[in-house]
């Protein structure tokens, strides 16, 4: 089957574990997810329900954000939005907001973060 | 006046699991209609399948109707899938939220679109290109 997952095309740089690997291609898809409901909105105005980025297996929550608070996160290839508490280890947290937080990947879980941008 | 007709097919259904392979057999059996190969019906059928999935799985929390469309078109090479419901659409829930199906779904097809439905619910857009 030709491959349509979001690291294809791109040679992965060096990981530091298989663990964080599989986390940033989770990462990939869900902000993947995330871009297709950015693009489904229909007004720029309220909150809006996104998927969890935390990229762990087997979280599928929601958070809410403007379409501004998404946009500003997006701005950033490296930076990811997560639900409280869903912060991982390798990770920085960047900006705390009521409703979630800004994450931004380090070391090569960034590289491929950056690579994966589909913007 | 010359009319195009497009092919498509539709299923309304309960929600329930066994409205899943109803809507992937029907969605994948109109696929293989148009021409796709083997590995695009595959691609398809995950993705029809973890569509409905989501819907039977997350879409109402409450006992009540269940309303569960799906339809396919095909139009300048594309197969078009929608997948909706009338639930309660993208919103924080206590309950874990869309499914983890979201993630499969943006690998396996070639565009989609996740739309919020008024009154309510949810509809996704899945685009495959069926000729190359």
């Amino acid at each position: 089957m030709e491959s349509h997952g979001a690291l294809s095309g791109h040679s992965l740089p060096d990981m530091d574990s298989a663990g964080e690997e599989r986390v940033a291609r989770n990462e990939a898809a869900f902000r993947k997810v995330n871009e297709a409901i950015e693009q489904g909105r229909q007004t720029r105005e309220g909150l809006a329900g996104f998927v969890c980025e935390c990229g762990r297996l087997g979280c599928n929550e929601i958070i809410e954000m403007t379409l501004p608070e998404y946009e500003a996160v997006r701005a950033d290839a490296r930076r990811f939005a997560v639900r409280h508490g869903h912060e991982l280890e390798f990770e920085e947290v960047i900006e705390t907001h009521e409703r979630y937080l800004v994450v931004a990947k380090r070391g090569g879980a960034g590289d491929v973060a950056a690579l994966t941008d589909p913007r | 006046m010359v009319s195009i007709i497009v092919p498509r097919v539709s299923l309304d259904a309960e929600a329930i699991a066994g409205s899943v392979s109803d809507a992937r057999r029907r969605i994948v059996a109109f696929a293989a209609e148009l021409g796709a190969d083997r590995d695009l019906q595959a691609r398809v059928a995950l993705a029809v399948s973890e569509a409905a999935t989501n819907v039977v799985v997350h879409a109402y929390p409450d006992a009540g109707p269940r309303p569960l469309h799906v339809a396919a078109d095909f139009e300048e090479g594309d197969l078009e899938v929608v997948v909706a419901d009338q639930g309660e659409g993208l919103r924080t829930r206590r309950s874990p939220g869309l499914g983890a199906g979201l993630g499969i779904i943006a690998e396996t097809c070639d565009e989609f679109v996740v739309r919020e439905r008024e009154p309510a619910g949810v509809e996704l857009w899945m685009r495959f290109g069926v000729n190359g």
